[in-house]
């Protein structure tokens, strides 16, 4: 006996059909590089280079500015490469994006449980969390995140 | 009056087939040379095991002999005993110079097919084995010699069948007796246990007028599965057929039966976990149905919708390279032993039908008979085998159509009587409506104004109720004409797997795809992870808890990665972050969070209502 079927499929949005969201975030990832880029000169800038060398002992502040221009500079590079990603409609975008909102955010958070210098209090690096979460919500709206990573159906006539 | 075929002609007729995989030793089997070769025992509670039929003593007659005892009283059968060190060298030294053909081989390991924390809660089972009752190591070399012994006395390939009526279905019931379960020691399942009960139940229609069975559903009994899930529409394309002999594929050693070859993932949930197993299930739940994560992922979401991770992973082979009994194949059945009328050795033996080991799992301990639970109990497949598949909320097909035609009219009648119910309610409350509005303005009248009140809302109630049944009674009725439509052209407007809630599948070509890296990792992840722990605590204890969190990041990253589940890791990790993130910074900045909120809040009902205002 013939049966009906009831199921239909789901329409997914391919990346070209959200362009401007897709520019929208490529360019507020790009903003987020320029942002930690100059929070971690701000950062450097506040170093007393003579007082360091003078000590025999690099102070933690000191240390803890260091571990973070050496975390943050691949990461802003990698930020610059996602947003062209996103800029393209390059698939792999949306997955680099959120892995490196995921680092940012992780960076941020050890630096507040885990440090003991004065950046553990620094308003900048809450300012960085506060941007990532944005960031995080915006790729993690339904409409984009299937947009570029949902597999594509194949549509047939 | 039609003549139907007896009991005998009917199994025969539609006999199923039994596919086994390669390696399989034991097969189905006739239970009287088993019961000869056992000894029987009983188990009172705190008390040494005593012997009360030595082997070779006992018979089928002697088995249905009443065995009154306190409570709590376990009777069982042992078919072995355990072997010397030259029984066991022989028995290795046949097999040895037999494996070559006959050799299973495993697939791909159950344990790259499951998540870590199942595959830890694994190696926590595994460990209980020492603790808890169980089947011998040798109990299984044991059971194959003496099963071997009988096969060369006479070789026979026997089942035990059942005919009865229920509910407009006649039932037919196909019992497999296997004299060993060898699932753990020979093919890395959960149990061994002595001795096996199996079964396969087809349920036919019977047509008075033109005299012919067909046949219209099989359930085929398959570990924990109950109910709708076990049972398939005779059409159905997964039921494997030849003639009207239904193909069925037993598990490697579980001797579980399947619709379709392959390698089945089947996962054992422990009591202790239920409470873990529920709230997980509640938690992904709202991940996944109220914040639609993972929608469009690559795995979907139904594609592991009822995995857990607390539940342990086994896998059961059923690839049907091996033996197959049946009609035409490698061996044919013998004339089968009837259980209807119900013999008394299935009625009045109670016991198990081998070793009891008192293992509190219950897993290694022996099934009792046909009739029977391990607690005594009557089975459900056996008083009640159309409520077993979930049969007992549906009509014969032959049935079906004057059922509809039937449930129609019933709801068409009631339909009626609401109608004129309704009527009539509403003109009362019409009346108490007007009588209400004529007491209004009379203030003398106040209480009786309330009482009427109260009635009013009463009834209005009551009426609003009654136009609801009538709403739902209408679509009713067209959904049942619909249907009656459908049946009269020919048509089954029922999806064809429509009632299956849960189907159990052979594991997807992707999910066996896994490589031998992943396979290597799967194995040693359990103790690399237990060692790493036991350095940290060793060496740097001050680093413990970063330690942990870095180290379970990096397994959880590889085990991501190899699953092919990256995305969904990432994601994860990134929205965990988010979250704390985001508390972090509340509790930093709450009165801050606290007056933007309030700000942003009063801005926009002011600008909500300032735009309203200027519209007019």
């Amino acid at each position: 006996m013939p049966s009906v079927n009831f199921i239909s499929k789901k329409k997914v949005r391919s990346p070209r059909t959200i362009r401007w969201p897709a520019r929208v975030i490529g360019l507020l990832l790009l903003l987020q590089a320029c942002m930690l880029s100059a929070i971690s000169i701000y950062f450097a800038g506040q170093i007393d280079w003579d007082r360091e060398w003078e000590d025999i002992m690099i102070s933690i502040t000191t240390l803890d500015i260091i571990m973070w221009v050496a975390t943050i500079v691949p990461l802003v590079l990698l930020l610059v490469l996602t947003s062209i990603g996103f800029l393209l409609y390059r698939r792999f975008a949306w997955l680099f994006a959120m892995t490196l909102q995921g680092l940012i955010l992780l960076r941020c958070l050890f630096i507040y449980f885990v440090n003991d210098s004065h950046l553990q209090r620094s308003p900048w690096i809450h300012l960085v969390m506060v941007y990532s979460i944005i960031l995080v919500l915006y790729l993690n709206t339904t409409d984009i995140r299937l947009a570029f990573t949902a597999q594509p159906v194949n549509q047939t006539k | 009056m039609t003549t139907w075929p007896d009991d005998l002609t009917l199994l025969r007729r539609f006999e199923p087939i039994l596919s086994f995989t390669r390696g399989e030793t034991f097969f189905p089997m006739d239970v009287e040379p088993y019961v000869a070769q056992s000894s029987l025992w009983v188990q009172r509670h705190d008390r040494e095991p005593e012997q009360l039929a030595e082997r070779g003593q006992l018979n089928l007659e002697r088995l249905a002999y009443p065995y009154p005892d306190e409570f709590g009283t376990v009777h069982y059968l042992k078919f072995t005993d355990p072997l010397d060190a030259a029984a066991m060298a022989a028995h290795h030294a046949r097999q040895w110079q037999q494996q070559t053909k006959q050799l299973f081989h495993p697939g791909k390991g159950r344990l790259a097919r499951v998540g870590y924390i199942s595959r830890f809660v694994d190696a926590i089972f595994s460990l209980t084995l020492f603790a808890r009752g169980r089947v011998p190591g040798d109990a299984a070399a044991a059971a194959a010699l003496a099963y071997q012994a009988l096969a060369d006395q006479q070789k026979r390939y026997l089942y035990h069948g059942r005919v009865l009526r229920q509910s407009g279905w006649l039932v037919l019931q196909y019992w497999y007796f296997y004299p060993f379960n060898n699932w753990r020691s020979g093919f890395s399942g959960a149990n061994d246990h002595e001795s096996d009960w199996e079964m396969v139940c087809l349920y036919l229609t019977e047509n008075e007028q033109s005299g012919t069975l067909s046949p219209a559903w099989v359930a085929y009994a398959s570990h924990d599965y109950h109910g709708d899930d076990l049972r398939r529409r005779w059409d159905d394309p997964e039921v494997e057929k030849v003639g009207e002999h239904p193909v069925v594929y037993a598990g490697a050693g579980s001797h579980a039966c399947y619709y379709q070859a392959g390698e089945y993932l089947t996962e054992m949930e422990l009591a202790f976990f239920a409470r873990f197993t529920r709230l997980m299930t509640q938690f992904r739940t709202f991940w996944r149905r109220r914040l639609r994560q993972y929608e469009g992922d690559a795995f979907g979401v139904d594609e592991d919708e009822d995995s857990n991770i607390f539940r342990i992973p086994f896998v059961d082979y059923a690839r049907g390279d091996g033996l197959v009994i049946g009609p035409g194949q490698h061996a044919e059945w013998e004339e089968p032993h009837l259980l209807s009328p119900t013999p008394a050795w299935v009625a009045m033996y109670r016991g198990l039908w081998g070793l009891y080991t008192r293992d509190p799992f219950a897993g290694e301990d022996a099934p009792a008979g046909p009739m029977y639970n391990r607690d005594g109990s009557v089975r459900r497949a056996w008083y009640d085998p159309v409520g077993w598949a979930g049969l007992d909320k549906v009509p014969p097909s032959d049935e079906l159509l004057a059922r509809v035609v039937e449930e129609k009219r019933r709801i068409g009648e009631q339909q009626q009587e609401v109608q004129t119910l309704v009527a009539t309610k509403s003109q009362a409350l019409q009346s108490l409506g007007l009588q209400a509005a004529a007491m209004r303005t009379q203030p003398h009248l106040y209480k009786l104004y309330t009482a009427h009140q109260e009635e009013i809302t009463e009834l209005s109630q009551e009426v609003n109720r009654l136009r609801a049944q009538m709403a739902g009674n209408e679509a009713l009725l067209e959904a049942l004409s619909y249907y009656a439509d459908c049946l009269q052209k020919g048509a089954e407007p029922q999806p064809l797997r429509g009632h299956i809630r849960r189907a159990h599948r052979p594991a997807s070509n992707a999910k066996l795809r896994a490589s031998s890296l992943a396979e290597l990792w799967a194995a040693a992840s359990v103790g690399l992870l237990l060692l790493i722990f036991l350095g940290l605590i060793t060496i740097g204890r001050q680093y413990l808890l970063l330690g942990l969190i870095m180290m379970i990041a990096l397994f959880a990253f590889i085990e991501a990665s190899f699953r092919g589940r990256l995305t969904r890791f990432v994601t994860s990790v990134t929205i965990s972050n988010a979250i704390v993130a985001a508390l972090v910074l509340f509790y930093e900045y709450f009165w801050q969070v606290v007056e933007v909120g309030v700000l942003v809040t009063g801005i926009y009902i002011l600008w909500d209502n300032l735009r309203e205002l200027l519209r007019r």
